[in-house]
């Protein structure tokens, strides 16, 4: 499950109010690269939830990756940026789309039902009496 | 070879099947970056952007045209040949060794799982570099085939987890990385509503119906751009009400028809049929939430 994945999520469990974000835990990820598209990023970030990726990172141990704001839109896409080493465009690229998540959990922030990730895949089925 | 339980024969289509195919190899995807790469693919007679080339006058000289007819034909017969090495790849998938008849699980055929997911690349740009997600991923045909197109992010989502284990192996043997979910379409909630394409062949409710419906109307609420599904002929007139009245689209269009060989397990209600005449949609949701 990559933080992309992880930013759309939210549990629908009864009780729940939002149900978002998922708190992550992870025991295991890892990162695969992949090729910058700018333009996705660019259509995709107006869409994501900012706060809720920064915390996925922080939760992954990684307290420097993204800042707490999102930085302007000037800056991310600044001509170039995506060569440039360290770049916003780069973290975010890396954040949303190259980290992997391997095994641990999200848990609903209203709730706390816990829903395992086992091999990558978080298991969102709900029990009968949580519908 | 494994070429899934149906065989899909197209009866009627509107639309461009085929042209302007994509590196479809993974070595070729170490190659030059995408953009560049798909600039030095050569457009096809059909595809989208030959569409504003004005016609060559019809009477040019005879040489010039046989000339033209063999760059013709050597195009398409490259054409084909992609379009094949993606139903190739396809064929190769690993599918439902242990269906769930409940659950309506049966593989789009390589045949007509490369061909919906070329249409939807080649005439509506739908695929590469976009958010695609394919509901009910089963073994993840429509998964990797969108992922073999280039897709930036491919998500699949199942309710069965031996099937999900499945698409993962199906997607790592093809080195491609697909994110998956468990969980039922009809219990999932997304906060944010990035995905672009939805693409999928929900159960045809012949098991439990109107669980087509159920997800088309996720479907619907979760793609920004476009839905792809198949749904039986003989509910045409039902789906179009029902998308367009009811569940957020502004346009339903059927691309083609095909002819769908189910198992036989699904063919309790009537001995004598064979196979059954499904419709390809596209469904266009309203984007302004
Ligand atoms: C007709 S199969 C299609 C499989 C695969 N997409 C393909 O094209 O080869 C339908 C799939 O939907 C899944 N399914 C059925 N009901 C579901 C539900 N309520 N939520 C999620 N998936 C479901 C089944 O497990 C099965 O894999």
């Amino acid at each position: 499950m990559r933080l992309l994945t992880h930013n759309m999520l939210a549990s629908n469990v009864r009780g729940a109010t939002t149900g978002y974000p998922l708190k992550l835990e992870a025991s295991n990820w890892c990162t695969k690269e992949v090729e910058l598209n700018a333009d996705f990023i660019r259509g995709l970030l107006p869409k994501i939830d900012w706060r809720a990726l920064v915390a996925a990172t922080r939760a992954l141990g990684l307290p420097d990756l993204l800042p707490d704001e999102q930085p302007p839109e000037e800056e991310i896409f600044a001509k170039g940026a995506a060569d440039v080493e360290g770049s916003a465009i780069r973290r975010i690229h890396h954040a949303l789309l190259e980290i992997h998540v391997q095994q641990g959990s999200l848990t609903c922030p209203d709730t706390n039902r816990s829903f395992p990730i086992d091999k990558g895949i978080p298991n969102m089925m709900l029990h009968e009496d949580e519908v | 070879m494994n070429y899934g339980p149906n065989v899909l024969i197209l009866v009627r289509c509107r639309a461009q099947l085929g042209p302007a195919l994509l590196a479809l190899n993974r070595t070729a995807l170490k190659g030059p970056p995408r953009r560049q790469r798909r600039q030095c693919l050569p457009r096809l007679a059909g595809s989208k952007s030959s569409a504003s080339t004005p016609r060559r006058p019809a009477c040019a000289p005879p040489a010039a045209r046989g000339q033209r007819r063999r760059r013709r034909r050597r195009r398409r017969a490259w054409v084909d040949m992609k379009l094949k090495q993606l139903e190739g790849l396809l064929g190769g998938l690993t599918q439902f060794p242990n269906p769930k008849v409940e659950l309506e699980q049966y593989a789009t055929g390589p045949h007509i799982a490369s061909r919906m997911l070329y249409t939807a690349e080649n005439s509506f740009d739908d695929i590469t570099g976009k958010f695609v997600a394919d509901f009910g991923c089963g073994c993840g045909t429509l998964a990797v085939a969108s992922a073999l197109l280039d897709a930036e992010h491919v998500l699949g989502i199942d309710i069965d987890p031996q099937s999900l284990e499945l698409a993962q192996e199906n997607a790592a043997d093809l080195e491609l990385d697909i994110d998956l979910i468990w969980s039922d379409i009809k219990s999932l909630s997304f906060k944010v509503l990035p995905v672009d394409t939805v693409v999928m062949n929900p159960p045809f409710g012949t098991r439990k119906r109107g669980a087509d419906m159920e997800f088309l109307a996720v479907a619907l609420k979760v793609a920004s751009k476009a839905v792809y599904s198949l749904h039986k002929t003989s509910t045409r007139e039902h789906i179009k009400k029902m998308a367009l009245r009811d569940h957020n689209a502004i346009s339903a269009e059927v691309l083609c028809e095909l002819r769908y060989d189910l198992p036989r397990t699904y063919k309790f209600h009537n001995k004598k049929e064979v196979d059954i005449a499904v419709d390809l949609w596209r469904f266009v949701p309203n984007a302004r939430r």
